[in-house]
C-alpha cells in the first residue's frame, strides 16, 4: 500500500482549511460583507492547517529533500501537480491576506505616527478584495482537488464514478463549516481576532445561525452525494468496482464506514442540527459543539476508509 | 581480419565521415527530447501457450539489473515471490482454473504508449524514451502516483528488502538495447515464449499463433496489447480472457476522466454546496425588507 494515514490526514485537512474558507467567503458574501471575523479565523486556522498537512505529504515521500520537484513543471494533466501549485499559491495568499489584516489593526493604533506604514496599507486595500476572491476560487478548486487526485488513478473505489470529486467537496464544505461553527461557538474566533487583529466584537447571532442551517444542508446534500457514490460503483460501474463498494460496506473496515462516516459523522450530526433549528433551545452552545466535532471526525474517517480500502 | 596501419587510418577516417554526414543528413525523430535514430517500432511479445514457467526471465532481470532477492516463507505456492515490486521488475505467475488445469502468466511493465503512469507523474520524472517507459530515478520523488494509477500493478517505491524510496519497474533493458543486446529476460528465455523485435511482425506472429491456438480448442486466445492504451510495447498471447489472465480486460488510462472528475467537484463546490448560503441569505434578505416596508409603512 503506496498511501497510508499522512494522506489521508492531509487530504482531511486540506478539505477542512479549503472549505472553511469557502463557507466563510459565502457566509460573508451574501451578508453584505459583515462576518469578516469568519475570513479571518478561516484564514488563520486554514493556512497553518495546509502547511502542516504539505509536512506530513513531504515526510511520507520516498525521497523527502527532493519535494522541490514539485514546483519545477506545471503538468496540468497531473491532479498532483495542480494540487501542489494550487495549494502553495492559496497558502501564500493567505499569509498576505493575514498580513493585510494584521496591519490594518496596526494602522488603528499608529493613526497619523507612522505614516508610511499607514500608507502602504491603503495601497494594499483594493488589492485585499481581489486576493479574497482569488482565495475563494483557489479554495474551490482546492477541496475539489482532493477528490481529483484519487479520482485520477486506476482503483475502482476511487476512479470508476465521477462522484467521488463530489463526495469529497461536499464533506470538505461540510467540515469546514463545522469548524467555523466550532470557532464561533468556543469564542475561539472572538479570541483570534482580539489578539491578531485588534478587534473586539461580540459573535454574530446571524453568521452562527446562517451557518448552522448551512451546515445541516451540506450535511443532507453529503448524504445524498454519498448514496449516489454507492449506488453508481454497485450497479453502473465494472464488476471490479462493485467488488470495491462490497469491501467498502462489509469488508474490515465497514465498522468505521457505517459507525463513523454514516452514524457519527452524518446522521447524529443531521439529528442535533435538526433538533436545534426546529427548538431553537437556549442550550444550543454544546449541542453545536457535540455535532461539530462529530462532523469534522466523520470526514476524517470518511478519508480514511476511502484511502485504505482503494488500495485492498 | 588484419589490418594495416594505412588501413586502420582510412576505415576510421570513413567512418568518422559516414558518423558526421549521417547526422546531417540521415532524418531524424525527435522523441521527448533525445534524437533517435529513425527505425522501426520495437516490442516485445509475451506467448502464455508456450511458457513453461521456469522463470528464467525472472532470474535474468534480477541479475542484470543487480536487484536484491527477496526472501519469504514457503507458503506451498508456485509463485515466489509473490508479486512485483521495487526489487522484482518480472515476475511468472501460476494460474489456475482447475484441479489440472492451469498455466503461466509473466508480467512485468507493458510500456503503454499511452502511459497513465508518466501522465500522473507530478514532477515529469516519468517520460517515454522512443517506446519505453523510463522513470528518472535522480528526479523521481516517490510520492507513489503512478502505483495508484497504474493499470497493470507495476509500478513500486518499496519490497520487503527495502524501504520506501523511488519509483521502479523494469526499463525494458533501455541500457542493453543502448548497446545493441536485447532485453535480458529475452535472452534467457529457453523456449522463446518472450520474443523481441519489430512490432508489426510480431504483431503478425502474434495473430497467427491465436489462430492457431482458436483452431486448437482455446477458443477465447487472443492478442493482448496490440490496441490497448493506444498499443502496449510488452504484448501478449494470452489463452484465455484477459481478466482470467490476470489482466485488466479494457485498461484504461488514469487520466482519462480527468476534466470530468474536476468539473464534478467544481460543480459541486459551486452549485450544490454554495446554493444553501445563497438561499438562506436570500430569505433572510425578503424578512429584512418585508420588515423594513412594514416599518415604512406605520
Amino acid at each position: 500500500m503506496a498511501w497510508e494515514w499522512p494522506i489521508y490526514v492531509y487530504l482531511w485537512v486540506a478539505g477542512i482549511a479549503g472549505g472553511a474558507y469557502f463557507a466563510a467567503f459565502l457566509v460573508d458574501r451574501f451578508g453584505g460583507g459583515r462576518h469578516k471575523r469568519l475570513l479571518r479565523a478561516a484564514m488563520v486556522l486554514g493556512v497553518p492547517l495546509v502547511l502542516v498537512g504539505s509536512l506530513l505529504l513531504v515526510l511520507d515521500l520516498g525521497e523527502p529533500y527532493r519535494a522541490w520537484h514539485l514546483f519545477v513543471r506545471f503538468r496540468p494533466l497531473s491532479p498532483m501537480s495542480m494540487g501542489s501549485w494550487i495549494l502553495f499559491v492559496w497558502a501564500i495568499i493567505g499569509v498576505v491576506l493575514i498580513a493585510l489584516w494584521w496591519m490594518e489593526s496596526v494602522e488603528a493604533n499608529l493613526l497619523s505616527i507612522e505614516a508610511p506604514i499607514t500608507n502602504l496599507v491603503r495601497a494594499f486595500s483594493p488589492a485585499r478584495e481581489v486576493l479574497a476572491w482569488i482565495a475563494f476560487l483557489l479554495a474551490a478548486l482546492l477541496i475539489a482537488y482532493t477528490g481529483v487526485l484519487l479520482a485520477a488513478t486506476n482503483q475502482p473505489l476511487w476512479a470508476s464514478t465521477f462522484l467521488l470529486p463530489a463526495l469529497f467537496v461536499a464533506s470538505a464544505i461540510s467540515t469546514g463549516t463545522a469548524l467555523l461553527l466550532l470557532l464561533l461557538s468556543t469564542g475561539m474566533s472572538k479570541a483570534i481576532d482580539a489578539t491578531l487583529f485588534g478587534v473586539e466584537e461580540p459573535v454574530s447571532a446571524e453568521a452562527l445561525e446562517r451557518l448552522g442551517k448551512a451546515g445541516a444542508v451540506l450535511g443532507g446534500v453529503e448524504l445524498v452525494v454519498l448514496i449516489g457514490y454507492l449506488v453508481w460503483l454497485g450497479a453502473f460501474a465494472t464488476p471490479d468496482a462493485t467488488q470495491a463498494v462490497a469491501m467498502l460496506l462489509s469488508g474490515p473496515l465497514s465498522l468505521f464506514f457505517w459507525g463513523g462516516v454514516v452514524l457519527i459523522g452524518l446522521l447524529v450530526p443531521l439529528g442535533f442540527e435538526l433538533a436545534t433549528l426546529t427548538k431553537k433551545a437556549k442550550a444550543v452552545g454544546v449541542a453545536i459543539i457535540t455535532s461539530s466535532t462529530l462532523v469534522l471526525l466523520g470526514g476524517l474517517v470518511l478519508r480514511a476508509v476511502v484511502v485504505i480500502t482503494g488500495q485492498m | 581480419m588484419q589490418l594495416n596501419r594505412r588501413d586502420f587510418l582510412r576505415l576510421s577516417g570513413g567512418g568518422i565521415c559516414t558518423f558526421l554526414a549521417g547526422g546531417v543528413f540521415l532524418p531524424k525523430r525527435r522523441s521527448k527530447g533525445i534524437l533517435t535514430p529513425a527505425k522501426a517500432e520495437i516490442a516485445m511479445l509475451y506467448d502464455s501457450s508456450k511458457c513453461v514457467g521456469c522463470r528464467a526471465c525472472q532470474m535474468a532481470c534480477k541479475r542484470w539489473n543487480k536487484l536484491p532477492a527477496e526472501p519469504g516463507e514457503p507458503q506451498g505456492l508456485y509463485d515466489q515471490p509473490l508479486g512485483l515490486s521495487a526489487a522484482t521488475w518480472t515476475i511468472i505467475q501460476l494460474k489456475r482454473r482447475g484441479e489440472n488445469d492451469w498455466f503461466f502468466i509473466n508480467r512485468h511493465c507493458m510500456h503503454c504508449a499511452q502511459a497513465s503512469c508518466e501522465a500522473v507523474c507530478p514532477t515529469g520524472a516519468i517520460s517515454h524514451q522512443g517506446e519505453i517507459v523510463v522513470i528518472d530515478q535522480e528526479w523521481c520523488i516517490g510520492c507513489g502516483y503512478c502505483v495508484a494509477a497504474c493499470p497493470f500493478d507495476v509500478l513500486h517505491l518499496d519490497s520487503p528488502v527495502e524501504e520506501k524510496g523511488t519509483a521502479r519497474k523494469c526499463t525494458f533493458c533501455i541500457d542493453r538495447q543502448a548497446m545493441g543486446l536485447i532485453p535480458a529476460c529475452v535472452e534467457a528465455c529457453p523456449v522463446d515464449a518472450l520474443v523481441f523485435g519489430e512490432r508489426e511482425e510480431l504483431v503478425a506472429a502474434a495473430k497467427q499463433r491465436v489462430e492457431f491456438l482458436q483452431a486448437n480448442g482455446y477458443l477465447k486466445a487472443n492478442l493482448y496489447g496490440e490496441t490497448e492504451l493506444g498499443g502496449l510495447h510488452r504484448m501478449s498471447v494470452l489463452p484465455f480472457e484477459p481478466s482470467v489472465c490476470g489482466y485488466p480486460d479494457v485498461p484504461r488510462l488514469a487520466v482519462a476522466n480527468v476534466l470530468g472528475q474536476w468539473l464534478s467537484g467544481i460543480f459541486t463546490a459551486s452549485v450544490v454546496a454554495a446554493l444553501p448560503f445563497w438561499l438562506l441569505s436570500k430569505r433572510k434578505r425578503e424578512i429584512q425588507a418585508e420588515q423594513e416596508s412594514k416599518a415604512g409603512g406605520e
